[in-house]
């Protein structure tokens, strides 16, 4: 009997470690944040920490709206929530080693909602794009870049500049790495990618035997991305919803019941958990990896003409931000 | 200076214990899982032993039960796939039937037929099913007739349904409707597409390489007919002539075009059962799962019809926002 006492006071001091700090309401509504561990937490970190981490993690942040009814707000409201546990993930991330983060904030069908989310999610994101820029400094100490891809013909113009000015100021950064998915969708990305090798192919920079799986997912981005080691979405639904279809192909994914903006530490513990699992499983299979050897020659080809594609949109992105100035 | 020492030496103890901590939280982990498997599959196979007895709860009555249990779903997947994971540890035999259990195989897709689903997509990283789908055929034609008879008093069919495959190598001389000798096509066949990770990404890119190749002969085409009343008329149609999504979609679903409009259904499958107890797609189509619920299963030898039961009354439980 004075055992059970003893091991349920014990239990209560250990729980109340655990939540003393996550109760604590925090204001600040920043971008970057500070570290807010319990020693609990840094301790089950480092033993995770002794396996292997994914370099680049991808995020459905899924629930939003749900957690905005289930706690009777308004459904902006959750959304300023969502965002919120975006910083403190980036933050959890970060400490974890992770150096990539690619999140999923608007997609390309979500444009199909009603006119007045719409138009407060835009709202919130040009608040926060703002926001970000304000916060430059600190980015800069803390050497984040940050890469917002979709479909920039959807987004409304008031916003682009902005998202331009983001792009260019950290662009040189290189410790980590955010890249927010705004009017996204995999289909599209892949659609423009084979766009712009199409008009490599017609200027002549690249020949037809160069097109190659490696090609096009080096014409995606205009930063050169790290491969997605896992997928994590929220709220228990099991689908990819048009997110990194391409990249997640062969990458560990993690599906968590949690709504986004209840996802705690533990929960990212568990998909690290979950992909360390999965990752030796996946080795274990030995997949025949498809890319045959690589000419050099084609590759310098390649690699120049991904590199002069992303020059071509850095122009462009500083023509748009030049708006703002 | 000493506590410095003390210091680094406590770190290091914690780096030890840490090490230690993770190797056996993945040893315990392991071990249950493993354990849980090898318990679940022999629980499994001692109840199914003990219950043949019973007629209600042999293998047809469970048949029987999931026809019942999805005639009443509200929505039931037009298109299913199964993502099969080989066996490990035999890899010396070559032989694609000992990695993938043919056999079971078969069982799990006459369930397919059982649930009311018109199409079965087939998914191995090797394509060992893609090289021996005859095999494959001959034993699911088997488990259908088997199926047929055992659910006639259920008025499902006429005759025994027959299988057709899609996207199988085109070299061995492909005649289509397998095991159909004396049998008459039925009106509603079971279709049967096979994929391997080379219908995933370099697909992809071979799509990509035949537009190419069309937009060059567009060009030229356009070059030589150089009247510009009618490069008026081409820039106003400009969106249809670039490179655009559906165009992409509608050269990677090459497979489907000549079957799926008759019979109404998506190239997207609503379900992706991923058949093994790896968290990942393993390369399975990327353009085509964008909307695909994706459910894991227990491996082939331990997996039952009240399993697929299950994500079939989940999949029709589920709403589907598109996006809204």
């Amino acid at each position: 009997m004075v055992y059970y006492c003893l091991w349920i006071l014990l239990l209560r001091f250990y729980l109340q470690l655990c939540y003393f700090k996550t109760d604590q309401i925090q204001e600040t509504m920043a971008w970057v944040r500070e570290d807010d561990r319990t020693w609990i937490q840094k301790l089950c970190m480092n033993v995770l920490k002794q396996g292997p981490i994914p370099k680049h993690i991808g995020f459905i942040m899924d629930g939003n709206r749900r957690y905005a009814q289930k706690s009777a707000v308004a459904n902006i409201q959750g959304h300023v929530k969502g965002f919120e546990k975006l910083t403190e993930t980036l933050r959890w991330c970060w400490d974890f080693g992770v150096t990539e983060l690619t999140v999923y904030v608007f997609s390309i069908e979500n444009f199909k909602r009603p006119k007045e989310e719409v138009d407060g999610l835009m709202k919130l994101a040009k608040e926060k794009f703002e926001k970000l820029l304000e916060e430059n400094e600190r980015l800069q100490e803390q050497g984040v870049c940050v890469q917002i891809i979709g479909d920039w013909s959807l987004v409304p113009p008031g916003l682009r500049p902005l998202m331009a000015k983001v792009m260019i100021l950290t662009r040189h950064n290189s410790k980590a790495k955010l890249n927010v998915a705004f009017a996204y969708t995999s289909r599209n990305e892949i659609t423009r990618g084979i766009r712009s090798i199409e008009k490599g192919l017609f200027d002549g920079d690249i020949s037809l035997e160069d097109v190659s799986e490696d090609l096009l997912e080096g014409s995606f981005r205009i930063l050169p991305s790290q491969p997605l080691d896992l997928l994590v979405r929220t709220s228990g639904e099991t689908r990819l919803s048009d997110f990194l279809l391409w990249q997640s192909s062969e990458t560990v994914l993690c599906f968590t019941k949690v709504l986004w903006p209840e996802f705690t530490i533990w929960h990212l513990m568990a998909a690290m958990f979950n992909y360390q699992v999965n990752y030796m499983s996946i080795k274990q299979l030995k997949l025949v990896s498809s890319l045959s050897d690589i000419d050099s020659k084609e590759d310098v080809r390649k690699n120049s003409f991904i590199a002069d594609h992303a020059d071509k949109i850095w122009l462009q992105l500083e023509k748009e931000a030049a708006v703002l100035s | 200076m000493v506590t410095a020492s003390v210091k680094a030496y406590a770190n290091e103890v914690l780096i030890i214990v840490c090490h230690l901590l993770w190797v056996l939280l993945h040893l315990v982990y392991r071990m249950q899982l493993d354990v849980g498997e090898k318990i679940q599959g022999t629980w499994r196979h001692v109840v199914r032993r003990l219950s043949s007895c019973f007629p209600l709860y042999s293998y047809y009555g469970e048949l029987a039960q999931l026809t019942q249990a999805t005639a009443k779903l509200s929505k039931v997947p037009s298109h299913i796939a199964f993502s099969v994971i080989e066996n490990l540890g035999q890899c010396d035999e070559k032989k694609d039937q000992d990695l993938i259990d043919f056999q079971l195989l078969a069982r799990v897709i006459s369930w397919a037929w059982v649930a009311r689903i018109p199409v079965v997509s087939l998914y191995d990283y090797n394509g060992r099913i893609k090289r021996s789908y005859r095999e494959l055929g001959c034993y699911v034609q088997e488990e259908l007739i088997q199926n047929f008879w055992a659910l006639k008093k259920f008025g499902r069919a006429n005759e025994p349904p027959c299988i057709k495959f899609h996207n199988i190598p085109k070299s061995n001389g492909y005649s289509n409707g397998v095991g159909s000798n004396g049998v008459k096509l039925s009106a509603s066949p079971l279709h049967i597409v096979v994929f391997c990770h080379e219908d995933g990404k370099p697909d992809i890119i071979r799509a990509a390489k035949r537009l190419y190749l069309e937009q060059l002969q567009l060009s030229q085409a356009d070059s030589t007919s150089g009247d510009p009343v009618q490069d008026d008329d081409l820039n106003e149609e400009l969106p249809s002539k670039s490179i655009n999504e559906s165009k992409l979609d509608l050269i990677l679903n090459k497979n489907y075009s000549a079957w799926s409009s008759s019979a109404g259904v998506s190239s997207e499958p609503d379900i992706l059962v991923i058949l093994g107890n790896i968290r990942s797609t393993l390369g399975f189509l990327p353009w085509h799962i964008r909307l695909t619920e994706i459910h894991w299963l227990p491996k082939l030898d331990i997996v039952e019809t009240r399993d697929l039961l299950a994500v079939l009354q989940k999949y029709s439980g589920c709403q589907q926002r598109f996006g809204t």
